[in-house]
């Protein structure tokens, strides 16, 4: 567990820990330095500080990918990547400068309610 | 094909944060990112004990498979054969500039005491020379005016 419940990233961390325990790992990411503000993994070979890492040049690929596609009126509001037994879920926050990484399994977690949980959970950081 | 952009460093700190240590070994760094890695590396030993190590357990589980020498290392080796290139250069430099050093002495002390003889001899007999001369003018002159009071007369 690598965050402290005193500032919004922890309690964010925290939040949605409640809401789904049995999550894979989750964290609150800074995305210019692609540092992890707040984290928990619950599964030894995920670690969220490197998923931090390199979701961050996901997020500014795809930042990149918009602007070049001139997507004015657009912004990113979440990015879903489906891999074999996991999901992985972006969701950005205030404007882009931040998001929340989670990592969930599809057979523990219905994946309508964590992206609602995600959307809950950004609502406290904005 | 690097992918991590964001500095491999603590904004606070400065120290090399674990993960882009990882990315480093793994070669996921972008260019200036690796090199200033590199320089950070070979400038705290302590650290590079811990990437050595972490790079060894890399290479035991296959996952740096091709690898051979540590980044790092490699870097170590280039400046160290470019200082011995550098070395290598300036020894046969040094060895030519004393030999033609050496010529140049050997050349004024030879032709330069033998300026230093003609000199002397020049200086030994110009006093001579120059009496001669004055003698021929003095006798010219008193020819041509021998020559002058003859057609007065």
């Amino acid at each position: 567990m690598a965050y402290s419940q005193d500032n919004s990233s922890g309690m964010v961390v925290q939040q949605i820990l409640n809401d789904l325990p049995t999550l894979l790992a989750v964290a609150v990411v800074d995305t210019t330095s692609g540092m992890a503000m707040a984290s928990h993994s619950n599964s030894a070979s995920l670690n969220p500080e490197t998923a931090a890492a390199y979701n961050a040049e996901v997020v500014k690929q795809k930042q990149k990918a918009m602007t070049a596609l001139k997507l004015k009126n657009e912004s990113i509001e979440d990015i879903l990547i489906t891999l074999t037994t996991q999901s992985h879920l972006i969701r950005l926050i205030d404007g882009g400068k931040k998001f929340i990484y989670l990592a969930v399994n599809p057979r523990d977690t219905n994946l309508a309610i964590a992206r609602d949980v995600l959307r809950s959970a950004a609502e406290l950081m904005d | 094909m690097p992918t991590l952009t964001a500095s491999p460093f603590h904004p606070l700190t400065n120290a090399l944060l674990p993960v882009y240590r990882e990315a480093y070994l793994m070669g996921d760094l972008v260019p200036e990112s690796t090199e200033a890695v590199t320089r950070y590396l070979c400038q705290q030993p302590a650290e590079a004990a811990l990437a050595t190590a972490r790079w060894q357990e890399l290479r035991a589980s296959g996952e740096l498979a091709g690898a051979t020498t540590a980044p790092w290392e490699e870097a170590k080796k280039i400046v160290v054969s470019s200082s011995a290139g550098a070395r290598r250069f300036r020894m046969p430099a040094l060895r030519m500039f004393a030999l033609l050093g050496g010529l140049t002495l050997t050349g004024l002390s030879v032709y330069g005491l033998d300026l230093v003889q003609q000199q002397e001899q020049a200086d030994a007999a110009g006093p001579v020379a120059r009496r001669t001369e004055h003698t021929m003018e003095a006798a010219s002159i008193a020819k041509t005016e021998a020559a002058l009071l003859a057609q007065s007369r």
